[in-house]
């Protein structure tokens, strides 16, 4: 609390202006132009806190006419104001921070439609003509995207003659008047390579062109990897998809680049993300705050299309009172809001996936967008020959679509229709099923994850200092996994989501936000099957005896009611209180989650912040429904505590460090009580007698690209310890793991080239060892004896991985080829250790040794 | 919010494969048998019934003269204690059996007809804290299994501990038999031979002769038949498949498919033994040895 009272007693005021990073031109009125009239148009513009524009007022339109006899009518002083207006809400600025925190605000903004220059006077001319022709036009693109670029200065000589022209909001240009002759032709404009042309005009006709200019920079991406967006949690990582899409050993996927953040412990083959000592079914990922049944196939995609993806917020602790019910963190995938200027596409061909992607505009206020991906490593497979007795029926497989519609009809208004469909599955059937299980009573091995997702969101805004978004969510989950007939699990989850939020500004420096989010799900399952192998329980050693349950109608709901308070308390010193109450009908009871953070701006560099706050989480499923579990189990809590300070000294280089503190509570542990239910005698087998805890340091430098390189070094100091129920003794925790360094480098060689590396180094994961095995005579195989859990390690980790990206720019659309070369060292990790039947003899099971994957995109 | 339903079948898929034990390559197969190994336990009758008794036996190899522990568990404490006797603690006051069966090579094993015997057995068995959360002993099921122990150590000290699960059937199921097994063939110069002292070499398909019965059927349900397992145990080489089963109704595991195995066997000349340990899925254990001889000389 120490930290938190220095934090409190100091005081002082960062604020940043916000600078224009996306420039609109407008389209010059067709009439206004032909009657050479030119105007100025001021507007005041209200940018929400990302920077975008919600609202355009036109606060004044001054026309002039190139022929001091005329005068605009009304329609053209009107079509000035609505070219003006529609251009403004293309704009986007970077964020205004206000004592460290995003704000929106009010902008005045001047459009200046200068009409193109006419021919130079015709002295040049044996004979003036009485009116100007038409005789070079065209329009300036970028290449690659072919987005009309604005504001290009294209100069035309021959000779001793030269003219200039500028681009307008359509990147259209015009000459006219100029004589026959090869005219070269330059186009200049800042960020891009100075194009230069030769043109034949000729007499009595108009010479078209369309001109493509390269960027001069490599591709023209903001590049943000850790960015102050609306800070109410001590940590929060925003990512922005444009930064990470080239971080090897990721494919380009957004969503795998969390596990390359402070806090983030190696999961190996469990896939997901094991946050600050919790298990990864502790953390939530959510595409728009909303939870998915998986957020990549087999560790290898994400589910969601990284173009539709604007951002992931990663927040591994301390969290707003917007999130709860886990105790681990929270990965919320941001999806960009639609805004295409023309149809824009991508085709996305690797060795592992085939992905499209396709947004278009239907009109101004109407945009859509589709995604799909279909992995074809069960075509390879397929095409392999079969070994080992082992038959692919459908070898792993996955599929994702999305689809995006958004309609803004008015400026207070932004509707939303967002569809995610994802579906992995894999079936091997094994001609010799009696040697892999002794006890096997079906040769088939299958497993599916089905989901969907249909949502719809609206977002109000009726002021500047108002906000609402209201979401309703509908999916399906289907689970299905049958394993050589003893196994057979299947599952059909029914969701609905609900979710409104309010955001008031109610004076400078108290900004309040409340909502409601429920989630409402009806279970339906089938279970023939051992208990799941908990924490703490290795998979050689956990009770198979083979459980019964069905279960219909199985309803589970909980439903949140949060507020939250900015304060600006004094200079520099930014209060963030909040409470969220949850009730878990699954367990009939409360979670009540008071939560504090604070933000102290020392310096325009320095940034110190703290927080504590608590969650509640209820239990597994499995572990609440008889026989597999416990249905008297109780709420799991945790308490986050977190100091921080973030340190900026020059605009592409930070520091960010975090001394975190997590304290668990009536954790599910297992135990061997009995309870008499019904005269019976029944197995308890979880109470909530486990406790645990969580601490560490958390590094993260990051320079934003310099000089062509950019990168991140990531470093996590930590200990997570669990004492389970009735042992009274601590043990570490199965993702226990007490170094994590990563880093990440990529260095551009020029506008086309980049190579990239990342090093990992982990310490080895907690193993229990296995002391020998009892033979079971009946099953024909041993059953192994365990050591105290987790009291050993495996060897630490540690790979090198690579990405070469070459680039080719086309006029109308560019192609990629990257090269992801994976374990480059071809080190064998230890992922898991094996052993021989009867537990006498051990070996470490290696990860994957050295993997090429190479891949082409196609984008225009 | 979402309840990670799907990180239970996902355990259950990575559990599954860890049930291989021994699959790993650098690891000597579970059915290469290179010294003292305890191959199977066998009931007759394989299941026990209040006034009834079952003679146990077991299938032990490379010791002559094995010092055999026999004792019997009411209820166990879980692999993490060696599954120590519960009689042998003293934790069950004896109207039963005696836990110390037999120190010989065999032990008869008889239940009380009294049903008060069953039911005081089930009422201690009930106060008992679950190993691993659950009871080893289901009083409620119409099967409850108890559980033999069979503690071995060679003369060279190696000690093996096994546990057999007996069923105690307190119903009017049909009765079990433990698999009837005719013999192993092997062929040779193109015909199928018994294999007891073939001479052979190289790579042999064997057959294994077992009437289709002895897959029995039980129940009122035409499809309740037995599932049948042999493992095939050598002495020297190796088998295409360390176990072939008969799974009814399943496409990959036919009958046929349990009867035929091939064997590649060492390539220098000495004599090798197999063993054939054939199982059904109600506890019915039998077991044939057949001893061969290889000529040597193939690659």
């Amino acid at each position: 609390m120490n930290a938190l009272l220095l934090l409190l007693a100091a005081a002082n005021l960062a604020t940043q202006a916000p600078r224009l990073i996306e420039p609109a031109e407008p389209t010059y009125p067709a009439q206004a132009l032909a009657d050479r009239i030119a105007a100025t148009v001021e507007l005041r513009l209200d940018v929400d806190v990302d920077g975008r524009v919600e609202a355009v007022t036109v606060v004044s339109t001054a026309t002039v006419a190139e022929d001091p006899t005329r005068v605009a009518t009304s329609s053209v002083t009107a079509s000035f104001a609505e070219a003006a207006s529609a251009a403004a809400r293309r704009l986007r600025f970077s964020q205004a921070f206000v004592d460290g925190t995003p704000v929106p605000f009010v902008l005045d903004y001047t459009y200046h439609f200068t009409l193109p220059p006419l021919p130079p006077p015709v002295i040049t001319r044996d004979e003036p003509r009485p009116q100007a022709q038409v005789r070079l036009r065209g329009v300036v693109r970028e290449a690659g995207r072919r987005k009309r670029l604005a504001g290009a200065l294209v100069t035309a000589s021959l000779a001793d003659e030269a003219y200039e022209a500028v681009t307008d909001g359509d990147g259209a240009f015009v000459f006219f008047d100029l004589e026959p002759g090869a005219w070269i032709v330059q186009i200049d404009l800042a960020g891009y390579t100075l194009a230069e042309s030769e043109e034949e005009v000729v007499a009595d006709a108009i010479t078209e062109v369309t001109y493509y200019l390269e960027r001069s920079d490599t591709d023209g991406y903001d590049v943000i990897v850790e960015a102050q967006r609306v800070q109410r949690e001590v940590t929060r990582r925003a990512l922005a998809t444009e930064a990470i899409v080239r971080v090897p050993g990721t494919l380009g996927d957004p969503v795998l680049v969390v596990e390359n953040l402070p806090g983030v412990a190696r999961t190996g083959l469990g896939g997901g993300n094991a946050v600050r000592g919790s298990s990864p079914q502790d953390s939530l990922t959510m595409v728009e705050n909303i939870p998915v049944l998986i957020e990549t196939h087999f560790g290898l995609r994400g589910v969601v299309a990284p173009q539709l993806v604007d951002r992931i917020d990663f927040v591994p602790g301390n969290f707003s009172v917007r999130y709860g019910r886990r105790t681990g963190g929270i990965v919320d995938v941001r999806l960009k809001r639609l805004a295409p200027d023309q149809v824009h596409g991508e085709l996305d061909v690797s060795m592992l996936d085939v992905g499209l992607y396709v947004e278009a505009p239907i009109t101004d206020e109407l945009a859509i967008a589709f995604g799909a991906r279909r992995s074809h490593v069960d075509g390879i497979l397929a095409a392999l020959p079969e070994d080992g007795g082992l038959r692919f029926v459908a070898a792993p497989r996955y599929y994702d679509v999305q689809s995006m519609i958004s309609w803004r009809p008015t400026r207070a208004h932004d509707f939303e229709l967002f569809y995610l469909g994802s579906d992995e599955r894999m079936s091997l059937l094994f001609d010799d099923v009696a040697s892999v299980d002794s006890r096997a009573t079906g040769s088939a091995l299958e497993s599916s994850n089905t989901f969907h997702r249909v949502s719809a969101r609206h977002r109000f805004r009726p002021s500047a200092k108002i906000e609402n978004e209201a979401l309703v969510a509908i999916g399906r989950d289907d689970v299905r996994t049958v394993a050589f007939g003893r196994f057979d699990f299947t599952a059909r989850l029914d969701n609905l989501y609900v979710r409104d939020e309010l955001d008031v500004r109610v004076t400078k420096g108290v900004r309040l936000i409340g909502g409601l989010d429920v989630h409402h799900q009806v279970v339906n399952f089938d279970i023939t099957a051992p208990r799941p192998p908990k924490e703490g329980q290795s998979l050689e050693n956990f009770d198979q005896a083979t459980l019964v349950a069905r279960g219909e109608g199985l309803v589970s709901s909980v439903s949140a009611l949060y507020v939250e308070a900015e304060l600006e308390v004094v200079d520099r010193l930014t209060l963030v209180p909040g409470v969220r109450a949850d009730y878990f009908s699954l367990v009939e009871e409360v979670g009540f989650d008071p939560r504090i953070t604070a933000r102290f701006a020392w310096t325009d560099a320095l940034t110190l912040r703290a927080g504590v706050g608590r969650v509640h989480q209820q239990p597994e499923l499995d572990e609440t429904v008889r026989p597999y579990g416990n249905p008297n189990l109780s709420l799991i809590a945790a308490n986050h505590y977190a100091v921080g300070a973030a340190y900026k000294p020059y605009d592409f280089l930070s520091a960010d460090l975090t001394l975190f503190y997590k304290d668990l509570q009536d954790v599910v542990a297992g135990t061997e009580e009995v309870d008499v239910v019904d005269g019976v005698a029944t197995p308890r087998v979880y109470d909530n007698d486990g406790r645990g805890r969580a601490y560490g340091a958390e590094v993260l430098i990051r320079a934003e690209r310099h000089r062509g390189f950019e990168g991140w070094l990531s470093y996590t100091l930590s200990r997570a310890e669990r004492t389970d129920g009735g042992t009274g003794s601590s043990r570490l925790f199965d993702y226990d793991q007490t170094h994590i360094l990563t880093m990440v480098g990529t260095y551009h060689f020029g506008p086309t080239w980049s190579v990239g590396a990342r090093w990992r180094y982990v310490s080895g994961r907690p193993m229990t060892p296995l002391l020998g095995g009892v033979w079971r005579a009946e099953r024909d195989s041993f059953e192994a004896i365990p050591g105290a859990v987790n009291s050993s390690r495996l060897p630490a980790f540690h790979q090198l991985d690579l990405r070469v990206d070459k680039r080719w720019v086309f006029d109308v659309w560019q192609l990629t080829a990257y090269l992801s070369l994976s374990n480059v060292y071809n080190r064998a990790n230890a992922e898991d250790v094996g052993y021989n039947y009867d537990y006498t003899k051990q070996e470490n099971v290696s990860g994957l040794p050295l993997l090429p994957i190479f891949g082409m995109k196609g984008q225009f | 919010m979402n309840h990670s339903t799907h990180v239970a079948p996902l355990g259950l898929v990575l559990a599954t494969f860890a049930l291989c034990g021994g699959c790993g390559d650098d690891f000597s197969p579970y059915n290469e048998v290179e010294g003292f190994r305890l191959l199977a336990i066998q009931a007759t009758p394989p299941e026990l019934r209040p006034g009834e008794r079952v003679e146990l036996t077991a299938l032990v190899v490379g010791d002559d003269a094995p010092r055999f522990t026999w004792r019997w568990c009411a209820v166990t404490r879980g692999p993490g204690e060696r599954h120590t006797c519960a009689i042998q603690d003293g934790e069950i006051e004896s109207e039963l059996p005696n836990a110390l069966l037999s120190t010989s090579t065999s032990a008869t094993f008889a239940w009380p007809a009294d049903p008060s015997v069953t039911d005081a057995f089930c009422d201690v068995a009930a106060q008992r804290e679950a190993p691993n959360g659950a009871p080893r002993l289901d009083c409620a099921s119409d099967r409850p299994e108890l559980y033999v122990r069979l503690e071995i150590e060679s003369a060279a000290g190696e000690r093996v501990i096994a546990l057999h699960a007996l069923p105690l059937v307190l119903d009017d199921a049909p009765r079990n038999l433990n698999p009837h097994l005719d013999d192993v063939r092997v062929e040779v110069a193109g015909a199928m031979k018994p294999i007891e002292g073939a001479r052979i070499d190289g790579e042999v398909q064997l057959e294994l002769l077992v009437p289709e019965a002895a897959a029995e059927t039980y129940g009122t349900n035409a499809d309740d038949r037995e599932i049948l397992r042999a493992t095939w145990f050598v002495t020297g080489g190796e088998t295409d498949a360390m176990r072939t089963v008969f799974i009814p109704g399943d496409a990959a595991a036919t009958f046929a498919a349990l009867t035929r195995n091939a064997w590649t066997l060492p390539t220098a000349p000495r004599d090798v033994t197999l063993y054939l340990v054939l199982r059904d899925d109600r506890g019915g254990v039998s077991w044939l040895v057949r001893r061969a001889v290889v000529e040597g000389g193939a690659s």
